[in-house]
Order: C-alpha cells, then sequence, then structure tokens
C-alpha cells in the first residue's frame, strides 16, 4: 500500500516535471546544442595540407658527406636518407626524383613552383598514409668522371646505373630530391600540391657536392 | 594571378614520367582512387597501402629491368596488375561495409543518443534546480527572525 502511495507520487511528480515548461524549454535548448555539436563533429575541421620532405645522413643524422669532405671523386659514394612527411589529410601517391645539375642549369622555382627541367636521374614511387613519414635511402655514387673536362659521365643511384651523362662539374653540382605527388584528377604525377584556398605548395632539397 | 601560376606550373610541372602499360596506369589509377574512397569510408587502409606498394616494387621492377621479385617484365606487370585488382576489390568491399556501418552509426546517434543524453541532461538539471529552490524556499520559511533593537541612550 505504502510502495503504492510512493509509485503513484513519483509518477504525478515526473508527469509534472516532464509537462512543466521549464523542462521542454531546456530539453529542447540542450537537444539543439547537441545535435549541433554531433553534426559538426562529424564534419572534420580542415587541417592545412602540406608534405615535408628532408635529406639527412645514412644515420639519419645532418651529416651528408663521407669524412665531412664534399669534394668526391670517382668511385666515392655518399649514402643518404630522403624523408618525405604527408599531411595532406589523406593517403597520398608520391614520387621522388632525383636530378643531378650542374651550375648553369636551372633548379625548381619555389615562387613559381616549377620543378627543374632537367630529366631526372632516378625515381622512385611509394604511397604514403596520412600522418606518416616515408624513408627513402638513398646511394649515389660518381661511376665515371672525366678529369679533363670535369665532368660527370655516369653514376649510379641506388644500384641503378646512369650511363651517359655529361654534367659539367666546374663550380659544383647539385643534386636535387624533388617531390611528386599522383593527381587523381590529372592521373599522373605533378609537382605541386593544393594547399588551401587560393594556394598551392611545392617541395624539394638540394645537396651540393664538388668533384676532382 | 593563381590561374597564371598555375598555367606556367601546367607546361612545366606535369611531366609523363610513367612508362609502364596502359592498362596497369589504368589500374594503378583505379587502385588509388579505391584506397582513398575506402579511407574516406572510415577503413583502415594500411593493408591496402602495404599491397599497393608491393606492387610498385614489381613495377619498378619491370620499368628498371632489374628483377628480384618476378622473373621478367611480363611477369611482373602481370603480378602487379593482379595485386591492384585484388586491392580495388577489397577496398570496394570494405568501404561497402564501413559506409553501412557508418550509417548506422549515424542513426543511432542522432535518433538514440543525442536524444538521450539531452533527456538524461534535462531531467537531472530540472529536479536539482527544484530540488535546491524548495530547500531553500524551507529553509526561509523555517527562519527564525528575531529582531535586535538597539537604543542609543
Amino acid at each position: 500500500m505504502n510502495n503504492l502511495r510512493t509509485l503513484s507520487f513519483l509518477a504525478s511528480r515526473a508527469s509534472e516535471i516532464l509537462t512543466s515548461r521549464q523542462f521542454i524549454l531546456l530539453f529542447g535548448s540542450v537537444l539543439a546544442v547537441l545535435f549541433t555539436l554531433t553534426y559538426s563533429s562529424l564534419d572534420a575541421a580542415p587541417q592545412s595540407q602540406f608534405f615535408t620532405i628532408s635529406t639527412l645522413g645514412s644515420q639519419s643524422a645532418a651529416s651528408y658527406y663521407p669524412n665531412d669532405n664534399l669534394v668526391l671523386s670517382q668511385g666515392d659514394s655518399v649514402k643518404w636518407n630522403v624523408r618525405v612527411y604527408n599531411h595532406m589529410g589523406g593517403v597520398e601517391y608520391v614520387s621522388v626524383r632525383v636530378k643531378l645539375l650542374g651550375p648553369s642549369q636551372y633548379g625548381p622555382d619555389d615562387n613559381l613552383h616549377v620543378p627543374s627541367a632537367t630529366v631526372p636521374l632516378y625515381e622512385e614511387r611509394h604511397m604514403v598514409a596520412n600522418n606518416l613519414t616515408w624513408t627513402m635511402p638513398l646511394d649515389l655514387a660518381i661511376t665515371g668522371f672525366d678529369q679533363a673536362s670535369n665532368t660527370i659521365t655516369s653514376a649510379s643511384i641506388n644500384g641503378k646505373k646512369v650511363e651517359n651523362l655529361n654534367i659539367s662539374s666546374n663550380g659544383g653540382i647539385r643534386i636535387i630530391v624533388e617531390l611528386w605527388r599522383y593527381d587523381i584528377e590529372f592521373q599522373n604525377f605533378v609537382f605541386t600540391w593544393p594547399a588551401g584556398a587560393d594556394k598551392i605548395g611545392s617541395a624539394w632539397n638540394q645537396i651540393w657536392i664538388e668533384t676532382k | 594571378m593563381l590561374f597564371v601560376v598555375n598555367l606556367v606550373a601546367s607546361s612545366n610541372g606535369y611531366q609523363d614520367f610513367t612508362d609502364h602499360s596502359a592498362f596497369l596506369s589504368a589500374s594503378t589509377d583505379q587502385a588509388l582512387r579505391s584506397i582513398k574512397n575506402a579511407e574516406a569510408s572510415g577503413v583502415d587502409t594500411v593493408s591496402l597501402i602495404e599491397k599497393f606498394n608491393v606492387a610498385m616494387t614489381l613495377v619498378a621492377q619491370a620499368e628498371y629491368e632489374e628483377y628480384s621479385s618476378c622473373p621478367s617484365y611480363d611477369e611482373c606487370v602481370f603480378q602487379a596488375n593482379t595485386i591492384l585488382l585484388s586491392i580495388v576489390d577489397q577496398a570496394s568491399s570494405s568501404s561497402n561495409q564501413a559506409s553501412a556501418r557508418n550509417e548506422q552509426l549515424n542513426t543511432m546517434i542522432f535518433t538514440v543518443y543525442v536524444p538521450a543524453i539531452s533527456f538524461v541532461i534535462s531531467i537531472i538539471t530540472v529536479v536539482t534546480y527544484r530540488t535546491w529552490k524548495s530547500r531553500k524556499l524551507k529553509r526561509f520559511q523555517t527562519l527564525n527572525i528575531q529582531e535586535n533593537r538597539h537604543y542609543d541612550e
């Protein structure tokens, strides 16, 4: 009997609360706020999109040359690690292209986001997940050098032999490492990426060497 | 200005460096699209990415004619193509499952979880407010009011 009375009291109290203007207004407001918050959280906030590319020594330290000597002779080799970090907000298929440039050849242009017009001697492609870094070992050796004309005639990059080169090294040689990404709409690799409203980005590294 | 920049970039920046056969290029493109779609649907793409990179290693072996995990150009291209097609299948089925799961979850969130949480928050708030108010009223009603008179002589 007592229980029944308590139950009936609770039911009438609950009904009174649920039908009160106070509760209805509060419930409507909380519902609207939670709907808005949930909906906006489902739509992921746009993050800044970029790649970074860095070239480090073989022990992943910034020591680039054997015995810290940037002058390389025929048979000398350098071992570097090229690291590509993907912060594009999704998986990306990238291509790292290695070019050897003489002092009179143009490198990539940072302002116009144009790559060097020189043909790449080596290319490696890889798919990189978002927010991850891909490390590509780069082992470069000068296998042919004409001392009379101070010209590199052949090289080996990651074991791939590149013959018939004619790169004058008077004044130094630049090893250019360019980052290209696959553009699904264009169905090819492009040197740039969209970096927000009306902006594009590009990334490349260069390391100077001298030869003798 | 940006359009001009884009035009300059497109004349110099886009370069066809792919020389593997057209059908392989098409499957690469298809696999890439399906991985991106799967990722957008919330699928864990780690295994798909690994498979894609294996296929690209085979393609590189064919292009550089340095065969270490496949015996010839044709075999490398064939294996790579098979892997790429399996990626497309796997990604599309995972993507469909994930989409269905996401749809179900979203329906649950908007029809059950959000209203239920709002209801609980509102009930607790109203009951707490009313209890506080009635206690305050009760305290006021049971106040012992005394008048202190100070007469300055």
